[in-house]
């Protein structure tokens, strides 16, 4: 192909490699940090969905629907709630109470963290839409996981995690005894006590209480009465954990905004050494396009065409990276990205912004070179 | 015969710490279309700077250079730029070929400029064919010879057709062999298609193929010769052109 502008991408392979991988990284940058942040939050929110209890109940302190919190709180709770105690009267209008520990351990694969929790099978089962679809609850030490768990996992041997696979849990093989759907909460489910007993020294505590209600339009009333008998304590309602989780997406989004602007900053920086190297390089063509009667603008044009071509290709690349980033990151972590076409548009349209913009410094400058010293260049 | 270069006592003064450099001296000179004019003279002298000055990539200190009758030292850098690319076609010593591009590549690049789209496939195959380079078109600039290269540059400077072409020492990087078929290629091309040609040398038998010869020495023109053509080579004649 017989134009400057391909031909000057394709003779200088390092420039172009090290341009368009600027490029890439922004892109990258971008679609998976964005798509991280996003399929993590809409796992979270779906998850949330297949809970039928009303209320969470917590101990007090900061609330993190995305990483849940240590076991801080007392599982005699539950008693209190359900049947009252010497100093409380039982909450009226209460059907179940399920007591959910939560821990935050190195993923099975040994890449990443994961959520495991302890939970009672059978008053969990009253207040989510849990059902084991193949195999039983886990008693003592053992576990079980959700579908997708069982698909994407692979247990001690290697093996994909089938009924009877063993993985290693707490240092230790723990056999998988049942399969269950839908997602809620955490993958990897042990039995309460067995978790208390890991991780707390078999004390009776919880991370938090999911609490049913018999009649859901007196949930206002029951979350009242929680409240005033338990002040100290977070009540959070699972309707607002929508607004919540757009809260958390809320100042996500500063965070995001600002990962772009870096992506940004990276291309620009990246195209405009490049461009400005490359441009010194070639002075003397330079002045040769000038004595061949070339405007200024035929210049610019062409310096800032060459630069939007490496953008292309970083462009590409980016994105392919991005796809395959998603299933390495999916296969190897229990995290969800989602590769998105908008925010794929968006890094797009940033890394081609940002190449004219690493560009034209050194464009313009080599169009207002004089040319007699230009040709004299060596 | 018409005029198709003028300078009116051009000065030209560069401005080296808190020196000044005299390069022209009020130079005077007329070039009629279809002349073939050699410029000589010692390292220094200006000629270099006269053939930048016509070719409007520099603006003098004092004095006007006319192009076919434009008058290009008072002009804007897009109006010299637009002259340029009109009427001017440049060949140099160091041959100065985009080496990532073919030859024809390289005049596809100067049509271009020219404004004219993709080119003329014709005019290029016409123009590779008179300076004997058919067989060259797809070859890049390092796969041909010193003389192969200069004669890709002579053809990238007329494919446009200008009315002028402003060659800086075209054989000084060329061996005699080589110098001599560029030589007699330039003189043909003056002679068969009456294109006007002004060449800076500093080799006496090179400036022989001229028309007219002008000696310069400390930016002032010092005396003028007619010399008597050369013989033209063996094979180096120009194919397919006719006066």
């Amino acid at each position: 192909m017989d134009s400057l502008v391909f031909e000057n991408v394709r003779h200088r392979p390092l420039r172009t490699i090290i341009s368009l991988s600027g490029v890439a990284i922004g892109v990258v940058l971008t679609v998976l940090t964005v798509g991280l942040a996003h399929g993590m939050l809409r796992n979270t929110a779906e998850r949330q969905a297949n809970v039928s209890a009303e209320i969470m109940f917590y101990a007090a302190g900061d609330f993190s629907p995305a990483t849940g919190q240590a076991l801080g709180l007392d599982t005699l709770y539950k008693t209190a709630i359900l049947e009252g105690t010497s100093r409380v009267q039982p909450i009226a209008g209460v059907a179940e109470v399920s007591p959910v520990a939560q821990y935050l351990q190195t993923s099975v694969s040994g890449v990443g963290f994961e959520i495991v929790e302890g939970v009672d099978f059978a008053s969990y089962s009253n207040v989510t839409d849990l059902k084991i679809v193949d195999g039983r609850f886990a008693v003592g030490d053992e576990a079980v996981v959700d579908r997708r768990y069982a698909r994407d996992k692979k247990d001690i041997n290697g093996q994909p995690i089938a009924i009877g696979s063993k993985i290693l849990l707490f240092g230790r093989p723990v056999p998988v005894v049942g399969i269950y759907e839908p997602e809620i909460g955490a993958r990897l489910k042990l039995p309460l006590d067995t978790l208390q007993r890991l991780v707390v020294n078999g004390a009776e505590k919880c991370s938090l209480l999911l609490i049913k209600v018999k009649n859901p339009a007196e949930q206002d009333q029951v979350a009242a009465a929680l409240r005033a008998t338990y002040p100290s304590n977070r009540i959070v309602m699972s309707r607002d954990l929508p607004s919540i989780v757009s809260g958390s997406i809320g100042s996500l989004e500063v965070f995001l905004k600002v990962v772009v602007r870096l992506a940004a900053v990276v291309s620009t920086l990246v195209i405009l050494l490049a461009m400005y190297t490359t441009i010194i390089e070639r002075t003397r063509e330079i002045g040769v396009l000038k004595s061949l009667g070339a405007s200024k603008t035929f210049i610019v044009v062409t310096i800032v065409k060459e630069a939007l071509l490496i953008a292309v290709l970083g462009i590409l690349v980016g994105a392919a990276v991005s796809v395959l980033g998603k299933f390495g990151v999916e296969a190897a972590t229990s995290l969800h990205v989602d590769v998105e076409l908008k925010w794929l548009a968006i890094a797009a349209v940033i890394g081609l912004v940002s190449s004219v913009a690493g560009a034209l410094y050194p464009a313009i400058r080599a169009a207002y070179q004089d040319p007699v010293k230009a040709l004299s260049y060596e | 015969m018409s005029t198709i270069l003028q300078t009116i006592d051009l000065r030209m003064t560069y401005h080296v710490g808190k020196m000044d450099v005299h390069a022209l001296r009020g130079l005077s000179l007329e070039v009629e279309r279809g002349e073939f004019l050699a410029i000589m003279g010692p390292s220094g002298c200006g000629k270099s700077t006269l053939l930048h000055l016509c070719g409007g990539l520099l603006t003098p200190t004092e004095g006007k250079v006319l192009v076919d009758g434009e008058e290009i030292t008072a002009s804007s850098d897009a109006r010299r730029t637009d002259v340029r690319r009109r009427k001017i076609g440049f060949v140099f010593q160091k041959f100065n070929l985009f080496p990532t591009l073919t030859a024809e590549g390289n005049l596809k690049l100067a049509e271009r400029i020219f404004g004219k789209g993709s080119g003329n496939g014709e005019r290029r195959r016409e123009v590779l064919s008179l300076l004997k380079l058919e067989s060259k078109m797809r070859h890049k600039p390092l796969e041909l010879s010193g003389g192969e290269q200069q004669r890709v540059a002579i053809a990238r400077a007329l494919v446009n057709e200008p009315a002028l072409i402003l060659a800086d020492e075209p054989t000084g990087n060329l061996d005699s062999e080589n110098s001599e078929i560029v030589l007699s290629m330039l003189r043909d091309l003056n002679k068969k298609t009456n294109q006007t040609i002004v060449m800076i040398t500093h080799n006496p038998e090179a400036a022989q193929y001229a028309d007219r010869i002008i000696h310069m020495r400390d930016g002032h023109v010092v005396s003028e010769e007619r010399p008597v053509a050369p013989p033209v080579p063996e094979g180096t004649e120009l194919e397919g052109v006719h006066s």
